[in-house]
C-alpha cells in the first residue's frame, strides 16, 4: 500500500500536468474535445489523490511503522479516533489533506459547470489544476508522506499530548477546507480577468463557495480558540499568536469580499476592490501555510523548521504577479458605471466597513511581520504582544460593530435625513438608556460600556428587521405571523441569514467585552482548606496519583461551593505522557452562560497543592455566538426550492 | 502484488477516460463556447433576478426602508434591466427558429402575416391576454408579461386554443 501510495500522488502530479498542458493546448486552438479531454484528466487526479488518502488512512489504521509519518503521529496505545486525526496532524498528512480536498473541489467545479460558464471553465480549471500541480509536486520532491525507514520500529513517537483533544479531530479540517475552499472564487476572479467577463457572473457563480469557505474558516477560528482555551491552560483562547493572525488575516479580507461584492451585483461598482480582496483573501491563505512552514516566524504552532516555506514563498509571489498583472491589465475594463448618490447609502456604509476590515487585516499583517521587518532593519527581532493587536484592533471592530447596527437601515443608493432619523430613534434611545442603566449599575470600564452599549444598538435594529418585515409580510400578504416570520426568512435568505450571523457577532462582542471583568488568583493549599474567589468558594479535597495506559495522571479534587451551596466538584489534572519530558496541564472548567471556573493545576507536592483560578464571565457567549454565524450563513446557502414547471 | 495489478488497471481505465473525448466526435464538441439553450437559461436566471430585486424594494417601501422617488428610480433601472434581457432571449430564440426552418416556410410565414394584417388592420391590435400572475394586459405576441417578468407562453397558447 504504501508504494500505492506514493505513486499515486504522482500519477496525480503527472496528470495535473497534462491537465494544464491540454487546457493550453485547448484555449490556444479553440479545441473542445481538447478542453473535455482536460477535464477527465483533472477529475483523474482526484481518483488517485483519494487512493492516496486510503492508502494512508490504511497505513495509519494499521500502524505501519516503516512510514516515517505513521512512526511520527501515532503509536500502539493511541485511540483509533486520533490515529485518524494524525493524518493530517504533521506537514506531510496535511499537504496530502490539502491536495485531496482542492482535488475534490476541482472535480466539483467540474461538474457543476458541465453545462455553463463554458467560456471561464478552462481558465478556472488551468488555475485550480496549477494549485493541484504545486501541492502534489512538492510532495513528490521536497515532503513525502509514504518516506519510509530501512527497518521497522517497535512502536511510534505517538501524538503530541496537547494535539490529543476533540479540538484536533475538527479544526485542522475545517480550518484547511476554508482555506482551500478560497481558491475556487479566487480561480474564477483570475478566469474573469483573462477572458475579460468582468460582469457579475463569476461572483455570482462562487457566491456559495465563498461563503462556504467562510463558514469553515469561522468555525475552524472558533474551534481553534475553544481548543486554546481548554487546552493550553493559560485561561484565554487568543493570544494574537503569528499562525492565529495567519488564520484570522484571510477571515477577515473574506469577511470583507462577501459584503462588497452585494455592491457590485446590485449596483455593478467596486469591480476592482472585489478582484483584490478575493487575490488577497487567496494570498493569505498561502501566507499562513508560509508562516506555518517556513521556520520564520516563532509560534506555537509552527511545524519547525523546514525548506518547505520557500517552496511556499516562491508560489506565493508567483501568485502576486499573476494576479496583479491580470489586474492591471484589465484596469480600463474594471471601471464602474455607477457611481456613490449618498453618503448616506448602504453603498457608502459598505465601503466604511470594507477600509475598517482592511485595516484590521493590514494592522494584523505588520504586527505579524514586525519581527522579521524589525530584524532586517535593526537587527534586533522585536516581537509584537497582544497589548499592541488590542490596542489598535479594538477601536476598529468597535466601529465595526456600530455599522453593523447601522447598515440594515440605510437603504440602497440613498437615505433620507428624515427616514434615517425615524428609524435610527427607538434604537438610539434604548441603547442610551441601557448604557446608563449599566452606568449606574457599577459599569465603569469605557471599552466595556461602549460594548455593551454596542452590541444592545445592534440587537435592537436586527430584531426591528425582523418584526418590521413579520409585521409588512403580514399587513400586505395576510399571512398569520409564524408563517409570515418564516416566508420572510426563505423569500430573502441572503439578506435575514447575514442578520442572524451578524446576530451571532453581536454574542461574540459581548463575550469579548465581558474578558474586562476576568479574576485570577493563584494560591497553594493544603487538603482540607478552602479559598474565596468572587462569590465562589473552592475546598481542596484531595490530591491522587495514578497510572493509567497512556499516561501517569495526577488529578486534584476541589468542591465548589457558591454562597454556601455547593454547587459541583472540579478536578484539574496534571499529566505525563509516556515518551514525554513535559508533563500537560488538562483544566477544569465549570462553564455556566454567566461565567466559567477556570481552575488550573499549576504545581503540586505530597498534600499540598497550588492552583491558578479565574472566573471569566460570557465567556460561553463565544461558542453560542459562533454557532448561531454558522447557523446564519447555513441559511444563506441552503439551496432555493425551484418552482414546478 | 494484486495492489499493484489494481493501480495499473485503474491506469489503463482512467487514459481511456482521458483519451476518449478525443476520440468522440459528440455534442461536446461544441461546448467550448456557451450553448444557446445554455445562454438562454443564464437570461432566464438574469432576468428572474432583476424581478426578484425589484419585489425585495417593493418589500422594503412597504417597510419604510426606501423613499418613494428612490423606488421609483430603482424600479425603473431593473424593469430595463429585466427589458433588456427579455429582448435578448426573444432575439435567441427567433434567430434560432429561423435556423431551424427552412427559409421557404419562413418566407411564406411572413407572407400570410402581412395578408392578415392589410385585411384586418386592427385584429393584431385588438388580441391581448392577461398574465394571470399579475393580471397585466399584454399584446398576444409578448412571450413575456412586462409588469412582473412571467412567461407569457403558456397563455398564449390557450389563447389560441380558444380562439380556435
Amino acid at each position: 500500500m504504501t508504494a500505492i501510495g506514493y505513486y499515486s500522488i504522482f500519477i496525480a502530479l503527472f496528470l495535473s500536468v497534462f491537465c494544464a498542458l491540454a487546457l493550453i493546448i485547448g484555449i490556444k486552438n479553440r479545441r473542445a474535445e481538447v478542453i473535455a479531454s482536460a477535464e477527465n484528466a483533472a477529475m483523474a487526479a482526484f481518483v488517485f489523490l483519494s487512493l492516496s488518502v486510503a492508502a494512508m488512512i490504511y497505513a495509519l489504521v494499521t500502524r505501519n511503522f516503516q512510514i516515517e509519518y505513521v512512526a511520527r503521529y501515532t503509536s500502539r496505545s493511541l485511540s483509533l479516533l486520533y490515529t485518524l486525526a494524525a493524518f493530517y496532524a504533521g506537514q506531510e498528512g496535511s499537504l496530502l489533506f490539502w491536495s485531496w480536498i482542492l482535488s475534490i473541489f476541482t472535480a466539483v467545479v467540474i461538474f457543476q459547470n458541465k453545462n455553463k460558464n463554458r467560456e471561464l471553465m478552462p481558465y478556472v480549471l488551468l488555475v485550480l489544476t496549477t494549485v493541484i500541480f504545486f501541492f502534489t509536486f512538492l510532495m513528490i520532491v521536497a515532503t513525502n508522506p509514504f518516506k519510509t525507514f530501512n527497518f521497522i520500529p517497535n512502536d511510534g513517537q505517538g501524538l503530541n499530548p496537547l494535539l490529543q483533544n476533540p479540538g484536533m479531530i475538527f479544526h485542522p479540517p475545517a480550518l484547511l477546507i476554508g482555506y482551500v475552499g478560497f481558491t475556487v472564487p479566487f480561480a474564477f476572479a483570475l478566469a474573469a480577468l483573462i477572458t475579460g467577463k468582468l460582469d457579475s457572473t463569476w461572483i455570482k457563480t462562487t457566491r456559495k463557495w465563498t461563503l462556504t469557505a467562510w463558514a469553515f474558516l469561522t468555525a475552524g477560528n472558533l474551534l481553534g480558540m475553544e481548543w486554546a482555551y481548554v487546552e493550553l491552560g493559560w485561561g484565554g483562547y487568543w493570544a494574537w499568536d503569528p499562525v492565529e493572525n495567519a488564520s484570522f488575516m484571510p477571515w477577515i479580507l473574506a469577511t470583507a469580499y462577501l459584503h462588497s461584492v452585494m455592491i457590485q451585483e446590485k449596483r455593478d461598482m467596486l469591480k476592482v476592490w472585489n478582484m483584490v480582496l478575493i487575490i488577497f483573501t487567496f494570498l493569505m491563505t498561502i501566507f499562513g501555510t508560509f508562516i506555518t512552514r517556513s521556520g520564520l516566524i516563532a509560534s506555537v504552532h509552527s511545524f519547525g523548521e523546514s525548506t518547505l516555506g520557500w517552496f511556499f514563498l516562491f508560489f506565493l509571489l508567483l501568485a502576486l504577479i499573476v494576479s496583479l498583472s491580470l489586474l492591471i491589465f484589465r484596469l480600463p475594463h474594471l471601471k464602474s458605471k455607477n457611481q456613490l448618490d449618498s453618503l448616506l447609502s448602504r453603498e457608502s456604509s459598505f465601503l466604511i466597513n470594507n477600509l475598517l476590515f482592511v485595516g484590521i487585516a493590514f494592522t494584523v499583517l505588520w504586527g505579524t511581520l514586525f519581527p522579521i521587518i524589525s530584524e532586517a532593519v535593526r537587527g534586533i527581532k522585536i516581537t509584537v504582544g497582544p497589548p499592541f493587536y488590542n490596542a489598535a484592533v479594538t477601536p476598529i471592530g468597535l466601529t465595526l460593530l456600530f455599522l453593523t447596527g447601522l447598515c440594515p437601515i440605510i437603504a440602497w443608493r440613498k437615505t433620507t435625513l428624515k427616514n434615517f432619523g425615524r428609524k435610527l430613534l427607538l434604537p438610539l434611545i434604548a441603547s442610551g438608556l441601557a448604557a446608563a442603566g449599566l452606568y449606574l449599575y457599577g459599569l465603569r470600564s469605557v471599552y466595556a460600556l461602549i460594548t455593551f452599549t454596542f452590541c444592545i444598538f445592534v440587537a435592537i435594529n436586527l430584531f426591528m428587521e425582523f418584526f418590521t418585515g413579520t409585521r409588512t409580510r403580514h399587513a400586505v400578504f395576510g399571512e398569520n405571523y409564524p408563517k409570515a416570520f418564516w416566508k420572510l426568512l426563505i423569500k430573502n435568505k441572503r439578506r435575514y441569514g447575514g442578520h442572524i450571523v451578524h446576530f451571532g457577532v453581536v454574542l461574540i462582542f459581548m463575550a469579548f467585552a465581558g474578558s474586562v471583568f476576568n479574576v485570577a488568583k493563584q494560591v497553594s493549599l493544603k487538603t482540607g482548606e478552602s479559598f474565596k474567589i468572587k462569590n465562589y468558594t473552592l475546598r481542596f479535597d484531595a490530591l491522587s496519583n495514578y497510572p493509567t495506559a497512556t499516561r501517569q495522571k495526577v488529578v486534584a479534587t476541589l468542591t465548589v461551593l457558591n454562597d454556601e451551596h455547593q454547587v459541583g466538584i472540579v478536578s484539574p489534572e496534571k499529566s505525563l505522557y509516556s515518551g514525554q519530558n513535559q508533563p500537560t496541564t488538562d483544566v477544569a472548567i465549570r462553564t455556566t452562560i454567566k461565567e466559567d471556573l477556570y481552575v488550573i493545576l499549576a504545581g503540586y507536592e505530597k498534600d499540598l497543592a497550588t492552583f491558578k483560578v479565574l472566573v471569566n464571565p460570557l465567556v460561553a457567549w463565544i461558542w453560542i455566538g459562533g454557532g448561531i454565524m454558522i447557523f446564519g450563513t447555513i441559511v444563506i446557502v441552503w439551496p432555493q426550492r425551484r418552482k414546478r414547471v | 502484488m494484486w495492489g499493484y495489478v489494481m493501480l495499473f488497471g485503474l491506469l489503463i481505465g482512467v487514459c481511456y477516460w482521458i483519451i476518449h473525448p478525443l476520440l468522440q466526435d459528440d455534442a461536446r464538441q461544441n461546448s467550448f463556447t456557451p450553448q444557446p439553450t445554455d445562454i438562454l437559461k443564464e437570461l432566464q436566471n438574469k432576468k428572474d433576478a432583476a424581478y426578484a430585486a425589484i419585489k425585495e424594494l417593493e418589500f422594503d417601501l412597504s417597510m419604510g426602508k426606501l423613499a418613494d422617488e428612490d423606488f421609483q428610480i430603482l424600479k425603473r433601472q431593473y424593469t430595463q434591466e429585466a427589458v433588456g434581457y427579455m429582448q435578448e432571449m426573444d432575439k435567441l430564440e427567433s434567430s434560432q427558429a429561423a435556423f431551424s426552418k427552412p427559409v421557404d416556410t419562413v418566407a411564406e410565414e411572413e407572407k400570410e402575416q402581412g395578408v392578415k394584417v392589410t385585411r384586418n388592420p386592427e385584429s393584431a391590435e385588438r388580441k391581448l391576454i392577461f398574465c394571470t400572475s399579475c393580471g397585466e394586459e399584454s399584446a398576444v405576441e409578448s412571450r413575456f408579461c412586462a409588469a412582473c417578468g412571467s412567461n407569457l407562453h403558456k397563455h398564449h397558447k390557450n389563447y389560441l386554443q380558444e380562439e380556435n
